[in-house]
């Protein structure tokens, strides 16, 4: 029976620790906003969920990766809106802000940033996918120290409309 | 406990010991009725535990799956550590009871608690959707409640999960595939070490799928343009005799087409009830396709009448582009008309069984036309709790007469 109970304490401890680790990582990286284009929505696991673009996976120009390839893409702020400024195969020194990117498999064209999707209230992944003129749609990442960005907020027209995390 | 192939050579065989004189008449009746009676009750009323524990199990899913506007993120993950807790606490609880098929449901439910739990996190902190890894720990948990607690549900919900993992990312690297093969190697092996019927049949279901799945892959890369038909029959034909070969034994050619009914019959209604939830309008291929199974399901199975007229009504229920109201309706008539007949079955308790799984299986879908009135993870919670107490139920009535 002492092993059951041990099995029941792994299994919780595993899901608080994945959330431990998350909330970490939205706490200590380096925030920066990238422009988006939300895409798609659903996912039968866990609801609504609007899937994102984002202009700077496809600024690769020159670049023949092999299959599955990570970069690196050194950004800078242009505004509000922080955009590329180099892509390369290895890490850039500090202080440059830079965040990790794969290609994916069977595509050389855009870059996955781990970026892609941001979970909503049920029902609201449609409305935020209309395309509406002049609304800013932007998302801010939360950059890790080993260069993964995760999405901390959707920001739609200068107003944080959800937030990832906890608290 | 023999499998079914050996019960059945046993039976054959019985006639001419009795002549040769190596069993006597009342040996040979004791054994027919032992045989009767593992094969029919106790399979079924398991099966009903695991079919509860998995629609209750699903409605926790989708519960969680549902965005709580009306709580915060940490409540949520809260709730969900919480069921985790207490699937896990009330699973220890019933074997000390020694209720076994409560256990074991309940371990299902833990199980797949577990999934939603992970998926919950995914949700907050808008994580890629279902990526790779979270199927390998779920499956992994999945794995480790099978052997910590002997839980045959627990590695038929391992399978499940290897082959929704095959068809979210089978192939895409070499990492995926050999947590995949070690899974199944680990699933495997508790198999044979408890000789779980069920999910042995379903390992091998897995397995076919992954080769196929394997030879859709070479497909592509090679590019090849092999029909879907002519590979699945490549991918059953190389594993039946991959099987044989490896176990020297004739009947293992066969053995795919002895599966348990009943397995089929579960996979169907679970496959279903995923599909149909994404179809609209309906009559819809699902619905179809769920009816038609059943039907077979139950002929096989040897449910005969009640199942097959149950079967034939829940598949004119499907089609017909009747108000809920009517459907809901109908839907009692069945029932009723099912447990009526089932009175007359060859087997009461079969049939009782049968009747009240169909009727369960054809509330969930009928009252999923009153979804916009009714939250679809409520249902399927009650739905599995229904069917939990059928399993109790009927296992204390046959404790009092014998099927």
């Amino acid at each position: 029976m002492k092993w059951r109970i041990l099995l029941a304490l792994v299994q919780i401890a595993i899901v608080a620790g994945l959330a431990a680790q998350a909330q970490w990582h939205l706490q200590q990286g380096t925030r920066v906003r990238l422009a988006t284009e939300p895409v798609d929505p659903r996912s039968l696991f866990q609801g609504d969920y609007v899937r994102l673009g984002y202009p700077i996976a496809r600024t690769a120009p020159g670049f023949t990766p092999q299959p599955g390839e990570a970069v690196w893409l050194t950004l800078a702020p242009q505004g509000d809106v922080w955009t590329v400024a180099a892509v390369t195969r290895d890490r850039p020194p500090a202080p440059a802000v830079a965040m990790r990117a794969t290609f994916p498999p069977m595509r050389q064209d855009r870059l996955i940033l781990g970026l892609e999707t941001m979970f909503v209230p049920e029902g609201q992944g449609l409305d935020l996918e209309r395309q509406v003129p002049g609304r800013v749609i932007l998302v801010e990442a939360a950059i890790g120290a080993d260069g993964t960005a995760r999405p901390a907020a959707l920001v739609v027209d200068g107003q944080v409309l959800y937030r990832s995390g906890l608290f | 406990m023999l499998d079914r192939l050996t019960q059945a050579r046993v039976l054959r065989e019985l006639p001419r010991w009795v002549a040769e004189g190596w069993v006597d008449e009342a040996g040979a009746a004791a054994i027919r009725d032992d045989f009767a009676r593992r094969t029919g009750g106790r399979d079924l009323v398991g099966l009903l535990g695991t079919l509860g524990g998995l629609l209750l199990g699903l409605g926790a899913l989708l519960f969680v799956a549902a965005h709580w506007a009306e709580l915060s993120a940490a409540a949520r993950l809260s709730l969900g550590l919480g069921a985790l807790a207490i699937a896990h606490g009330a699973a220890i609880l019933t074997a000390r009871r020694q209720a076994g098929w409560a256990t074991d449901g309940l371990l299902l439910v833990a199980t797949l608690i577990f999934g939603a739990d992970i998926w919950l996190v995914g949700q907050i902190f808008n994580l890629p959707p279902q990526p790779p890894a979270f199927f390998l720990l779920w499956m992994g948990a999945a794995i480790a409640t099978a052997w910590a607690w002997g839980s045959q549900a627990s590695a038929l919900a391992a399978l499940a999960i290897a082959i929704a993992w095959m068809t979210e990312s089978w192939g895409e690297s070499g990492y995926h595939d050999l947590g995949f093969l070690a899974g199944c190697v680990v699933v495997g092996w508790a198999i044979a070490r408890h000789s779980w019927a069920q999910a042995g049949q379903l390992l091998w279901i897995t397995v076919i799928v992954a080769l196929v799945a394997r030879l859709e892959l070479i497909d592509r890369v090679l590019q090849l343009d092999t029909p879907d038909a002519l590979r699945l029959a490549i991918g059953v034909a190389a594993l039946v005799a991959a099987g044989a070969a490896l176990l020297r034994r004739p009947y293992v050619l066969v053995a795919p087409l002895q599966f348990d009914s009943r397995v089929i019959l579960a996979l169907l209604v679970v496959v279903a009830g995923w599909s149909a939830a994404d179809f609209e309008p309906r009559p819809s291929v699902a619905m179809l396709g769920l009816s038609i199974g059943l039907a077979v399901a139950a002929l096989a199975a040897g449910y005969r009448v009640p199942m097959v007229l149950g079967g034939a009504a829940f598949l004119l229920v499907s089609v017909a582009p009747l108000p809920a109201a009517w459907l809901t309706a109908v839907a009692a008539a069945c029932f009723l008309a099912v447990l009526i007949l089932a009175r007359r079955a060859e087997s009461r308790l079969d049939g009782w069984l049968g009747g009240l799984g169909l009727a369960g299986t054809l509330g969930y879908f009928i009252a999923g036309e009153l979804l916009s009135l009714i939250n679809r993870s409520a249902l399927l919670a009650v739905g599995g709790a229904a069917l939990l107490v059928a399993g109790w139920v009927a296992t204390r009535w046959r404790r009092r007469v014998p099927s």
